[in-house]
């Protein structure tokens, strides 16, 4: 009974919060003349007018279609490599010794704090010497490199807190630290990991910045780079831009939806235990 | 199946001294017990054993083979850990077979094995159940599964009861003798209860500090303590201890105390000769103090000491008598039967035929 104002109050926090979004939700479904007419409250007025021709003209005339594979493409490398890395490096962090150990781990951890926009520059030069500028692989490397320190950080005080006599056990069987990696820490840690690619995945895919540094390429374009320059081209057409906006969504909702208990165990799993 | 011997075996981390010196051959197929109070180094030794930590000086044999160099999987030794570490992912059957797995045995005989320890430890039917469905005991049951299928040449477990209500653990470590019985394998067990040390063993090797205090036969260790350490760390209730400073009267050497003097008997005497007037410690054990009207027949008594009865505790089969005499406190099991109060004035009897003498500078017992 105590904890119903409580409840009240986050239930109508969470009504003021998704009322934007639920009213550009409401309008990407709308036709331009209604859009410009009324506001999006009143569309559930009779006669309703509710029309999919905003996503089809999003999808089939402005690249939609082509930014969301490009988008995927750029995602999903940069997503599994930077993790993959990741695992190993903080796997020897965690348990493996070797001189010097610790002072490495807090370089990398010391890197968090730098600015993106600081290294743009001097990496748009290295890609342009070994001619990745404008390729997928060369985003995927940019990611990869932003993303690591992160990653490591998270994966490496997940990966301590794991008990100590069960490395040794596996010592003991028999298991090389390659075994004792794959066999034992890896299935362990997978709420970190799917927490880690959670985090990864979305942010590589909300990315401008880096992709329209590095890539270039109006064909390999993702869909940020697509909408943003929609909004000059459509500039008040907010029923097209809603579309677009929510057609960049999409893919995040599910990932986020189906791995929310990841998301959470995440936050509390590797990030703040060291 | 292989003796392990401990040559000259240091280890430090740092400025600590872990381990000092360890010299301690263990035969096949004894069960020896390492004891002492927490830090004392037992679990340490275990580890240097299993190739977990580097020894810093001096050498482990095992099987007369030296195995400094050797990586842990490499020395065919199984442990027990006392969180049982069972892989919390893998399936009872799973983690009983993954050592074998790793060392490329067929199937068919990883099977074998695994089902083979199943049927001893009577967990047939928990093979496909996780460790999270399992209780204590049957963890510590699957741990002990993963080492018997490994057929090592020696157990090594590290203080695996202690995880245990005090009911499982006497009924543990009965099976774990009828295992050790039955294995007939060396069985390297580490524990601060020294209950479990004298119930387990074939012989204790006593450590304090990282030092061998005492290693023999739970007899030996009970009867011929070599230091007081050893005397106050065996028995429970552990042994009493007065000052003393030895005195002869009229021929008779006395063990004189603040508030009492009790003599010494037999081949004792002549070694307490060689302290005389000099302060030494005497040690006698809470079940060779008695109340006279409950004093057993055949038992000798020299000394009769007047205490004042401070605390009572009826344990059923014995009474625990806590007394205080001057600044001395100390305590006496005595016959249940026996009718006390707190508070009493009442003769304790002190079977001098059982009682030690310790240099205090040394802590060495003073025998013949």
């Amino acid at each position: 009974m105590r904890k119903i104002p409580l409840h009240i109050i986050i239930v109508i926090i969470m009504l003021v919060w998704m009322t934007p979004a639920f009213g550009l939700l409401v309008s990407s479904f709308r036709p331009s003349t209604a859009v410009a007419e009324s506001g999006w409250w009143t569309a559930f007025q009779t006669p309703f007018q509710f029309t999919l021709d905003n996503y089809h003209a999003v999808l089939t005339q402005n690249g939609m279609l082509r930014s969301f594979f490009n988008s995927l493409i750029i995602a999903v490398p940069s997503t599994v490599i930077p993790i993959m890395i990741a695992a190993f490096a903080a796997f020897a962090f965690a348990w493996m010794k070797f001189p010097g150990r610790d002072i490495i781990f807090m370089f990398i951890v010391a890197l968090i704090v730098i600015p993106i926009q600081s290294t743009m520059i001097p990496v748009l030069r290295m890609l342009a010497d070994v001619k990745l500028v404008g390729t997928f692989p060369g985003i995927w490397l940019a990611h990869t490199a932003y993303g690591l320190p992160f990653a490591i950080f998270l994966l490496r005080n997940f990966f301590i807190v794991l008990p100590k006599d069960l490395m040794e056990s596996a010592y003991l069987d028999g298991a090389s630290n390659t075994r004792v990696f794959f066999r034992i820490v890896l299935p362990l840690s997978v709420p970190a990991i799917a927490s880690l690619a959670i985090f990864q995945f979305l942010w590589v895919w909300n990315d401008l910045l880096v992709a329209l540094v590095y890539l270039q390429d109006p064909a390999k374009a993702p869909m940020t780079v697509t909408i943003n320059n929609l909004v000059s081209s459509f500039g008040t057409q907010w029923q097209l831009l809603t579309a677009a906006a929510f057609i960049s969504m999409i893919l995040p909702l599910v990932i986020f939806f189906a791995l929310q208990r990841y998301f959470v165990e995440g936050i509390t799993a590797g990030a703040v235990k060291g | 199946m292989a003796g392990v011997c401990f040559e000259n075996v240091t280890k430090r981390f740092g400025n600590t001294i872990a381990v000092n010196n360890l010299n301690l051959e263990i035969p096949d197929k004894e069960f020896l017990v390492l004891v002492g109070p927490s830090g004392c180094g037992k679990s340490t030794v275990l580890r240097l054993l299993s190739g977990l930590e580097d020894v810093t000086e001096g050498t482990i044999y095992i099987g007369g083979q030296p195995v400094n160099n050797i990586p842990p999987r490499d020395r065919n030794i199984a442990m027990v850990f006392q969180s049982y570490a069972l892989y919390p992912h893998m399936s009872v059957y799973d983690n009983m077979a993954f050592g074998l797995s790793l060392r490329h045995i067929p199937k068919l005989e990883i099977d074998q094995r695994v089902k083979e320890a199943a049927r001893i430890l009577n967990i047939e039917d928990l093979l496909k159940r996780k460790p999270r469905q399992l209780s204590g005991g049957q963890r510590q049951r699957v741990a002990l599964g993963r080492a018997i299928v490994r057929q090592p040449v020696a157990f090594l477990l590290d203080e695996p009861l202690s995880n245990l209500d005090a009911k499982l653990r006497v009924q543990t470590r009965a099976e774990l003798n009828k295992l050790h019985q039955r294995l007939g394998t060396t069985f390297i067990y580490v524990t601060h209860d020294q209950t479990e040390a004298m119930t387990m063993a074939n012989r204790i090797a006593v450590l304090d500090k990282g030092i061998l205090q005492q290693v023999g036969t739970p007899h030996d260790l009970y009867d011929k303590p070599d230091n007081i350490f050893v005397a106050g760390f065996i028995g429970s209730p552990a042994m009493n201890f007065f000052e003393t400073v030895i005195v002869r009267k009229e021929d008779v050497t006395y063990l004189a105390a603040e508030t009492f003097q009790v003599p010494v008997t037999g081949s004792k005497s002549s070694q307490a000769a060689n302290y005389m007037g000099e302060t030494v410690t005497l040690g006698i054990r809470p079940e060779d103090l008695y109340i006279k009207e409950y004093l057993p027949y055949g038992i000798p008594y020299n000394a009769a000491v007047k205490v004042k009865v401070e605390v009572i505790e009826m344990m059923g089969n014995e009474l625990l008598l806590y007394v205080v005499t001057g600044r001395n406190h100390f305590l006496a099991r005595v016959d249940p039967r026996t009718e006390v109060k707190p508070g009493e004035d009442i003769e304790i009897l002190f079977n001098m035929n059982n009682m030690y003498i310790f240099d205090p500078a040394t802590g060495k017992a003073i025998r013949a």
